[in-house]
């Protein structure tokens, strides 16, 4: 693998590492100062707005954090004992074909969408395209036993909501897998600070033969922490920025609003799609999110919550805008955007 | 990264970039056009059902039945007018949601096709109108009569309303009195030593119908059962005039045991009569003091006490609502308010030199239908009917031929339909020592409303006289 951007230097990266896990520790400090010398009703100086905000984004990240360190888990072990040419053996040649069985990678990986994006790099540096690697990070969040069984026990087979989640899920990402293969120049839709490691990884694999597994336990545990390291450094501001935009826009956008104009049969399939975009639920749990709703909003919109909330939330940009260009993500979320709300208004107008 | 997506170090081509770009945006112009449509066909259009159900089970016997139409988004309320229903038949509307129900005010007809239609339904939001509508045809209703025989065994002779031939469902030598619940018929048997005995069968049963094990000796009277609900109860005299009522639970057939009902003490009470509450597991029963009890026929619940009156008339058709005499007026007392009521009959409309009979209240405004026997003057004979009379006038509901006579009416549990038994003027009782009828009866079923004749069969003593 070559890569046309070289390598940031690697003393740069060292001193914002190190300025950033400095800010970091200061911010813990002043938080626990406050908590601890603060008086009690100090919190009380706060609207009832900025609190509820405060609680929402907590959650937020309280849900995500296990699924993100999951996921960065999973993503070292596949970076460090999964061969390098393991994946491109084992998977079909046939592009469509490729990218239908990559979809399907979330069976055996279920993970959060949260946890997919790490995922989802590491995969792409142990050799998925682009397109496939987009493919996974957008079905797996669906298309895996946990959000399966947990949307049975919210819905059973009511209203085929189960079904076209599945379906949905899986047409929607194998789309977008396709559409980005097509791309003459795939890593160019990669940040240029993933473009980097990607070119970092094919010059280890050059040099190393392409095997992490052959290094030495000790070598291998403390590039294991390296890796620990760059990922949740890439990850968490990440995360915490998308929690706290997702905290302040669900205090800023009334929910008594979404629910009026979800009496519609189109603005209802609207509401539910902007209210997955801004709470950034986590896929595992949402269906019993949408429950709430059942009763209200029309089953093509909780269908669209489903298929579009895994796939794209403000939380969700913030974590891939670590990996894709900006201008890719607002294609990605334009096109999985139309696709679901057309799946919803389909069977809001047919089913 | 696969061979498919090539990690070219160069940049692409315009034309190559600009081909993606075009691709793209293609896309996204399909799945707007896509959504655009899909939003168009779902705002063109009003509400859909999903879903219909009708809850018939018990729609010829009991007031209330719904038909809900499930849609597929809340919809604004309703009012009465919006609904109609075909024959007429009075209904409320109402919306929950995304629901839209429709309630039967009364019984429906049994062996009757419906249309039920629902204008003017239109989404909380607003949008175009959607009308519901729902067809469906009633169950038939089902009318047991007792044919006696000199010649051979009495028969329990089972007929449809729907059509068909009749069908003999028990046969015993000496039938006093006869009573359906569920699947199980069960009879009281004259016996040759002037005692009776209780015997049940199966519908369709081969074979002689079994001999019930009674708890006590002595006779056995007043068998009923409930129309809605697996139950029969009856009556057996014990020593020193003590009455026990016991009920029977059908629901698995005839190997059921008789309980007796208890009174507020915990111990059996001593019944003078009672009746099946329609749609429930309970019975109203009148005790030797006429204090009056609702009792829950699995002894799970506490009995109620209604007061005491002088004679329990029975139930509305269709109702929870018992109609009671006493010698200053009648009254109809709500089972689910407990609330009582003076029931006031409009006096019916009578030519000169008639007299009314037998009196079986149709309704709390005080309908009711009634024999009527008429004199003549003139010539010394005599005519009888079936009338229905209410605020609105008197009208005759049915005359028999010439030579017949009117014995008695009895309402089918909707209310509907009346079974009218007739015998020849003059004829015969039919040998019985205890409990002698006319012989040879005719059993004729008319609509209450309009008089139409349904069917006629051999036979008298119908189930639905209780």
């Amino acid at each position: 693998m070559t890569s046309p951007v070289s390598a940031p230097a690697r003393p740069a990266s060292t001193t914002r590492r190190t300025v950033g896990f400095g800010v970091g520790v200061a911010a813990v400090l002043l938080l626990l100062s406050v908590r601890l010398f603060a008086p009690a009703e100090t919190g009380e100086a706060l609207s009832d707005g900025v609190r509820d905000g405060i609680t929402l984004a907590i959650s937020v990240v309280i849900e995500s954090l296990p699924f993100v360190f999951l996921g960065t888990v999973l993503s070292i072990a596949v970076q460090l004992f999964l061969p390098a040419d393991f994946l491109m053996r084992r998977l079909p040649r046939t592009p469509w074909l490729r990218r239908a069985v990559v979809s399907l990678f979330g069976v055996l990986l279920p993970v959060c969408e949260c946890g997919n994006v790490p995922l989802a790099r590491g995969l792409m540096l142990r050799g998925l395209s682009v397109g496939e690697s987009m493919t996974f990070l957008l079905a797996a969040p669906i298309l895996n036993p946990v959000t399966i069984v947990v949307t049975y026990q919210a819905f059973g087979w009511e209203d085929g909501i189960l079904a076209w989640r599945i379906i949905g899920g899986f047409l929607v990402a194998n789309l977008i897998g396709w559409i980005f293969s097509r791309h003459p120049d795939p890593m160019r839709l990669l940040t240029p600070g993933f473009q980097a490691t990607c070119a970092h990884a094919a010059d280890e694999q050059a040099a190393h033969g392409g095997a992490h597994g052959r290094a030495a336990a000790p070598a291998k545990a403390r590039q294991a922490v390296r890796m620990f390291a760059d990922e949740t450094s890439a990850m968490l501001p990440a995360l915490m920025v998308g929690s706290a935009i997702a905290g302040a826009i669900q205090i800023a956008v009334s929910r008594d609003v979404l629910v009026a104009v979800g009496q519609d049969a189109v603005w209802s399939v609207v509401a539910l799609m902007l209210l997955a975009f801004v709470i950034s639920i986590c896929s595992n749990v949402d269906a019993f999110f949408a429950l709430a709703f059942g009763s209200t909003f029309l089953p093509g919109a909780i269908i669209a919550f489903l298929v579009f909330g895994p796939m794209i939330d403000i939380k969700m940009l913030a974590l891939m805008r670590t990996t894709f260009t900006a201008r890719t993500l607002v294609q990605v979320t334009a096109v999985v955007a139309l696709a679901s709300a057309a799946i919803g208004l389909g069977v809001n107008a047919f089913a | 990264m696969s061979s498919e997506s090539p990690v070219a170090g160069a940049a692409e081509s315009p034309p190559a970039s600009a081909r993606f770009t075009r691709l793209v945006l293609a896309i996204v112009a399909v799945l707007a056009v896509l959504v655009v449509g899909l939003g168009a066909a779902n705002a063109l259009r009003g509400p859909r059902v999903l879903d219909t159900v009708a809850g018939l089970g018990d729609a010829t016997r009991l007031a209330g039945t719904t038909i809900e139409f499930r849609l597929n988004q809340p919809v604004a309320d309703l009012d009465a007018s919006a609904v109609r229903v075909d024959p007429a038949t009075d209904a409320t509307v109402s919306v929950d949601d995304r629901t839209v129900r429709v309630a039967f005010a009364a019984p429906l007809r049994p062996s009757q096709d419906y249309v039920v239609e629902v204008a003017g339904v239109r989404a909380v939001g607003g949008g175009p109108e959607s009308a519901l509508r729902h067809e469906f045809r009633t169950a038939d209703e089902v009318l047991h009569v007792l044919q006696r025989r000199a010649d051979g065994d009495d028969t329990v002779v089972r007929v449809a309303t729907g059509g068909g031939e009749p069908e003999v469902v028990l046969a015993a030598p000496r039938i006093e009195s006869f009573a359906h619940a569920g699947d199980v018929i069960a009879a009281i048997e004259l016996l040759d030593d002037g005692a009776n005995a209780l015997r049940i069968a199966a519908a369709g049963q081969e074979g002689p119908p079994a001999s019930l094990a009674l708890p006590q000796s002595g006779d056995v009277r007043n068998l009923q059962a409930s129309t809605t609900r697996p139950l029969l109860g009856f009556v057996q005299d014990g020593a020193g005039g003590f009455a026990t009522l016991h009920v029977l639970d059908v629901a698995d057939g005839v190997t059921a045991t008789p309980q007796p009902v208890l009174g507020l003490d915990g111990s059996p009470m001593s019944v003078d009569d009672y009746a099946f509450v329609p749609g429930t597991s309970s019975l109203v029963v009148r005790d030797r003091d006429g204090a009056m009890f609702l009792v829950d026929a699995a002894g799970v619940r506490p009995s109620t006490p209604l007061g005491s009156h002088t004679e329990l008339r029975g139930i509305l058709p269709g109702t929870s609502t018992v109609v009671v005499a006493d010698p200053d007026r009648g009254a109809t007392i709500d089972l689910a308010t407990g609330e009582t009521s003076t029931l006031e009959l409009p006096p019916a409309d009578l030519p000169d030199g008639a007299y009314p009979g037998r009196v079986t209240s149709l309704d709390l405004a005080g309908a009711h239908l009634l024999n009527v026997l008429i004199f003549d003057g003139s010539d010394g004979g005599q005519a009888s009917l079936v009338a229905r009379a209410d605020a609105d006038g008197t009208s005759v509901v049915f005359a028999p031929a010439e030579g017949s006579a009117v014995l008695d009416h009895c309402l089918a549990p909707g209310g509907t339909l009346v079974a009218v038994e007739t015998g020849a003027v003059g004829a015969p009782n039919d040998g019985y020592e205890d409990e002698p009828w006319v012989a040879d009866t005719i059993t004729t079923l008319v609509e209450v409303d309009t008089g139409r004749i349904v069917l006629s069969l051999a036979g008298g003593r119908s189930d639905w006289c209780g």
